[in-house]
């Protein structure tokens, strides 16, 4: 079965690239350093190269899926489980990407109030937020691709890092492989949420112009997410003593706290607003992804199940209330997104050659 | 019913409709026309006198003798009234007949082709469009002597009967765009179109934008450039400016005599544009989320000079900004709306006398003042007005927002400035390209302009059904030293 | 019915979702604070408070507030209540700490600058030989803001003269970070100057002992590559002559010697004469004072290391370079090591130039 969206709507498939990016190197990384620094310490980086490795092979796993079947995972699901199952998985999914969604929000709000505005409100902040939300998503998915197109000029933030470049230890990096293998295993665990956002290919494949030309801007994408990560990394362990590091919580926006220009004497404000550009066209993608899931498995609109999912966010959203519950929504997300990274994509995959074989020899 | 016979009556309510009956030996002609729409000289020399020097004449043979080419012989009762109102002289054979000559004898008062006093360039041609159609038109056609080109005629407004005149060239512009061009103007339901500005509002994709979505210009150069780039050109009889669609954001900030500046010294105009229209724009929503959240954001070195040009303002930076915003707007309709001598002291009195009087009178913080006065200076560095206007208006959200989240309201403000963006069309065609979508191709001639050899390819988003301008093997081809 | 709940919801909007205004003409912006020690286990805070005056950005004077409290936020609290602009902690800049306080350690003072979002890292501090309050009284500078003055001082000292850096960040990276100790410099009062006297060295966060400000251009010298500053040596003739300093190296290297492992510094130095008292061809010169730079340089620095060795702290991280060159470091055992550690100084002066003159 071939499913294919109007061209009208479908992007070039160099706009892969862009999406999966955007998807993938979200506001967690402002927190990421922390936890596989104290793990791992000198050798982090090591880690990040592995679990970016095996984001990889999930790629590639993920693509042979959608080739083969020609269609995105919604079909895929309905096919192969049939309907009732598959409607369950594809609801499954709905619940994962709207927690994620709130999840992204509430994380943003916490930063604006931690670094802006301590007597902020959440509801405002989060009312206006999903409204912008929803004229983005109204707008169709070559928008919200537009939207991520745009928060690349984030970029200009993270060069700013070079200004902290004074204060750099570079004997922070060795001894190289002082602790053992799986500690660094342990710290790549630890990546694998940073790196999560691959899954929204699953959904976004049949608005691909030519899908199979895609699959390296993928892993492009992927490969340059490497690199933010270990940009990151590196920056933490040459700014930061590992004990500095377990007392922040946003190590990335601290670090912002070294860049000055002769203009403006504190950059960390500007860094903490930019986080919207990382939470934007995650919460986006999300909500579009999952109306869209919406529209198939109960036969509505997309626009009129949009406002009730933005409505649902919203409550989940206000029901968030500080810093422990973020932190705990973020280990059940993490854990959610661990075994679908490392457990259901491989999976179907197996599930799908076997589907191939069986009907072969049928 | 519709006869000849009764026209003459219905027409003869109007009181410069003129009836005249011309007597022959054999049978009376009636001559009808407007006064006020024909010229005389025709009607007096060319008819009358072909009339009355022939006195035994048959209707066929009158057609023929009149000297005039543009003439007809019509049945059509409602053709021989359309004619009539544009200046066409009816003559009638007899009572009974249902038989008219229409001779074209058409008035054009108006003014003639002067220099464009909007778009004025210093190199470059100095004509600009005037009210007439066939003027400008002939304007258009002197810069395009190319057998493609053409001109499609249409009549909108149930009063107005405008005559709208579309523009294009065969095989070099999309036809998608052409029949939606067509199309929305046909379906036009209006009454009394009087300006081509009211014809561009009607016919944009989205009417509730505050963003232009088509381009007006008075310079017959700019449209001979952009017909041959694959654009649509609609002019209107009666209106001095014509534009064209689809247009992309990037082509508001293009003046037409980028195009005959020396490449380097055009982008460089053209980059500072850019810059200037960001400025425009965020300059005093930014002063305002500084001021009012993020004063410790600001440098050591500069705090003195901010604070103590502010300490005695009683006003909250907002309100600050808003008074000296409208003071600003205040000056420019006050000087809009008056001849340009009395309007340049009226820039003089507001600018130099009100600023410091405001300023001594701790009003408004000298550093306010120069911003914005900036910023309205940079706003009126974008060519296309509109798109000026926009500019200058698109600032007092961003005022509002910085007043409520400081940066972060900014920031939202920002995105959701660029979402309706993205939503915006032209013709269907997306407003943001080449950045979104993005070509790498099409980057030419967007922020800087390169050379012409670069220009070989017209932009891709056109979707022209001939992509090449000119074969450019040639001009790539590498010279060693001394060869 | 829809228009007016949407009438409510963005009356509603407006009411909460505002936030606490900061106009920046109405808070007062202090870039310096100061602290001393105060009895039971108090602090006594004073900040300077800028006065602007409309219109003129050249002079602003400076009020100063003092008050004795347990926790710095209670304390500008306290002070708000005397004030009619309330304080916005963001800007300060500088802090000073009274020696006696730095002796009891910084750690707990400096915790709420660590929490607080809108603090800088690269705040200076320095310790105060000496009440800061009184010295904060003194009028040390004519027209400038008193703590624009301080931060100008120490900014302009750390970059172009020979003050090692030590900033908040820096402050709080040598002091966790494991095989390394803190320092800040030292400011003093003299004759109503506020001048830098030398630098205060910790243990931990807690304040030992100070050095001198020619210990302190060695100092600087061992811990990074500098482009600036003087150096000044006594020939044997009894002349004195100066050196401009235009590039200076700093190498460690780590040599396993037996079971302990050994450190050797390599610092190379290229200087220009440009005082030269008396000394009229320095050129045929050049080796003997050359050596005697060499020698001056040897001795100033290794009686740096014994002094760092027997006091048992480390400010020029040399646990922490040791740890970087081997595996399974262990804290307690390089504390052990250090009191007996082989550390050897060789330092290299090239003289280049010598001015415009021969």
């Amino acid at each position: 079965m071939k499913s294919m969206e109007h061209p009208r709507f479908t992007i070039s498939p160099f706009l892969v690239f862009v999406l999966i990016l955007t998807m993938q190197f979200g506001p967690e990384y402002i927190a990421m350093s922390n936890k596989p620094i104290q793990l791992a310490g000198t050798d982090t980086w090591i880690s990040v190269i592995l679990c970016g490795i095996s984001f990889h092979i999930v790629i590639w796993m993920m693509y042979r899926i959608l080739n083969r079947n020609e269609t995105d995972l919604i079909h895929i699901h309905q096919q192969f489980f049939g309907k009732w199952a598959g409607g369950g998985l594809n609801f499954i999914f709905i619940v994962y990407f709207l927690l994620t969604a709130s999840y992204q929000i509430r994380l943003f709000i916490e930063i604006i109030q931690v670094w802006l505005f301590p007597d902020l409100e959440t509801w405002p902040l989060a009312l206006a937020l999903l409204l912008l939300v929803y004229y983005i998503v109204a707008g169709g998915f070559r928008v919200i691709v537009g939207i991520c197109m745009f928060s690349l000029l984030r970029n200009l933030t993270l060069i700013t890092l070079i200004f902290t470049a004074d204060y750099f230890h570079f004997n922070n990096l060795s001894p190289i492989m002082d602790h053992s293998l799986n500690d660094i295993i342990r710290a790549s665990k630890e990546f694998t949420f940073p790196y999560l956002g691959v899954e929204t290919l699953f959904f976004c494949y049949t608005f691909i112009k030519t899908p199979k030309k895609s699959q390296k801007w993928a892993h492009l994408a992927n490969f340059v997410m490497i690199l933010y990560c270990l940009m990151g990394i590196f920056i933490s362990l040459l700014l930061f003593k590992s004990e500095q590091l377990s007392n922040e919580i946003w190590a990335q926006l601290t670090k912002y706290k070294f860049v000055h220009f002769p203009f403006i004497d504190r950059f960390e404000f500007i860094g903490a607003v930019s986080q919207i550009l990382w939470v934007i066209p995650i919460i986006c993608f999300c909500l579009w992804a999952s109306s869209r899931m919406f529209k198939f498995l109960f036969n509505v609109k997309q626009l009129t199940v949009l406002p009730i999912l933005l409505i649902l966010v919203f409550t989940a959203v206000c029901l968030i209330p500080g810093r422990s519950l973020v932190e705990a929504v973020q280990i059940m997300l993490s854990k959610i997104g661990f075994y679908i990274i490392y457990a259901y994509i491989p999976f179907l995959f197996i599930l799908d050659i076997v589907r191939l074989k069986v009907r072969r020899t049928v | 019913m519709n006869s000849v016979p009764r026209l003459w009556e219905e027409l003869s309510e109007s009181s410069d409709f003129v009836c005249y009956e011309h007597q022959t030996n054999t049978a009376p002609f009636f001559i009808g026309y407007y006064k006020s729409l024909t010229e005389s000289k025709v009607l007096h020399q060319h008819i009358l006198g072909c009339l009355s020097n022939n006195s035994e004449i048959s209707f066929e043979d009158l057609y023929h003798l009149i000297p005039v080419a543009e003439k007809e012989i019509s049945f059509d009762w409602d053709q021989i009234h359309n004619n009539i109102l544009r200046g066409n002289v009816a003559i009638q054979y007899g009572h009974e007949s249902h038989h008219c000559i229409l001779v074209n004898a058409a008035a054009s008062k108006g003014r003639s082709v002067t220099i464009p006093e909007i778009e004025f360039t210093v190199e470059g041609p100095k004509e600009a469009f005037v009210e007439s159609l066939d003027i400008n038109l002939n304007l258009i056609r002197k810069r395009v002597p190319f057998p493609e080109f053409r001109i499609k005629e249409l009549t909108i407004g149930s009063i107005s009967k405008s005559r709208v005149a579309i523009c294009y060239i065969k095989g070099v512009t999309n036809e998608q765009y052409l029949n939606t061009c067509i199309q929305r103007i046909e379906d036009v339901q209006f009454d009394q179109v009087t300006d081509n500005t009211l014809l561009q509002q009607m016919i944009e994709d989205n009417s509730n934008s505050i963003f232009p979505q088509t381009i007006g210009t008075e310079r017959p150069d700019y449209v001979a450039w952009a017909v041959s780039s694959g654009q649509i050109c609609v002019l209107k009889d009666g209106s001095p400016t014509a534009f064209f669609a689809p247009v992309s954001l990037g082509s508001f900030f293009i003046t037409y005599e980028d195009y005959y500046l020396p490449w380097i010294i055009a982008s460089i105009l053209r980059l500072i544009r850019v810059f200037s229209v960001l400025f425009s724009v965020f300059a005093s929503p930014l002063y305002v989320a500084v001021m009012t959240y993020h004063g410790h954001a600001i440098s050591n070195v500069f705090l003195p000079t901010i604070v103590s040009s502010r300490i005695n303002v009683p006003f909250p930076p907002v309100v600050e900004v808003l008074i000296m915003e409208l003071v600003i707007e205040l000056l420019r309709e006050a000087g809009a709306r008056l001849p340009t001598k009395i309007g340049q002291t009226i820039g003089i009195v507001g600018g130099i006398v009100l600023g410091t009087a405001a300023v001594e009178a701790a009003l408004t913080s000298n550093f306010l003042l120069i911003i914005v006065a900036l910023s309205a200076l940079a706003s009126f560095a974008t060519p296309i007005f509109r798109m000026s206007a926009t500019i200058r208006i698109l600032r007092f959200p961003f005022i509002f927002a910085a007043q409520l989240w400081g940066l972060l309201g900014i920031f939202i403000g920002t995105l959701a400035l660029v979402a309706h963006l993205l939503r915006l069309t032209s013709l269907g065609m997306p407003y943001l390209v080449p950045f979104y979508p993005f070509r790498t191709s099409d980057l030419y001639d967007t922020v800087i302009r390169p050379p012409y050899s670069k220009f070989h390819h017209r932009f891709s988003f056109f979707r022209s059904p001939k992509p090449v301008r000119f074969d450019n093997e040639n001009a790539n081809a590498k010279r060693d030293i001394d060869e | 019915m829809n228009r007016l709940f949407f009438l409510l919801l963005v009356t509603c909007f407006l009411l909460t979702g505002c936030v606490k205004q900061q106009v920046l003409d109405k808070v007062t912006i202090p870039i310096v604070c100061a602290y001393d020690e105060a009895p039971n286990d108090q602090i006594e805070l004073t900040i300077a408070a800028p006065k602007f005056q409309a219109g003129k950005p050249g002079s602003v004077s400076t009020i100063l507030y003092s008050k004795v409290g347990h926790t710095s936020w209670n304390i500008i609290e306290l002070m708000n209540m005397r004030l009619n602009r309330p304080i916005n902690p963001g800007k300060f800049s500088v802090a000073l700490f009274e020696k006696n306080l730095a002796a009891k350690g910084l750690a707990d003072v400096l915790d709420v600058t660590f929490r607080d979002a809108q603090s800088s890292r690269r705040k200076y501090m320095a310790v105060v030989d000496g009440k800061t309050k009184e010295m904060l009284q003194a009028n040390f500078s004519s027209n400038e803001e008193k703590g624009m003055f301080l931060f100008n001082l120490l900014d302009t000292n750390v970059r172009t003269g020979l003050v090692p850096r030590q900033n908040l960040h820096e402050f709080e990276y040598s002091f966790l970070g494991k095989g390394m100790d803190p320092f800040l410099p030292l400011l003093k009062l003299q004759n109503d100057q506020v001048v830098i006297s030398g630098l205060a060295l910790f243990k931990d966060d807690k304040y030992v002992m100070s050095l001198n400000e020619k210990q302190m251009r060695v100092m600087k010298l061992l811990l990074q590559n500098v482009k600036h500053g003087t150096l000044e040596a006594k020939l044997d003739n009894g002349s004195y002559i100066a050196v401009v300093n235009v590039g200076s190296k700093v190498n460690y290297l780590v040599g396993k010697d037996a079971k302990s492992p050994k450190v050797t510094i390599y610092l190379i130095l290229n200087g220009e004469i440009l005082d030269s008292m008396g000394i009229h061809s320095p050129k045929q010169e050049q080796q003997r004072i050359k050596d005697r730079f060499e020698k001056d340089l040897t001795t100033t620095g290794m009686d740096l290391i014994q002094l760092f060795k027997k006091e048992g702290i480390d400010p020029l991280g040399l646990g922490d370079f040791v740890r970087s060159k081997t595996r399974n470091w262990n804290e307690e055992e390089w504390k052990k090591e250090y009191r007996t550690l082989n550390v050897k100084l060789n330092v290299k002066v090239n003289l280049t130039e010598t001015g415009i003159r021969k």
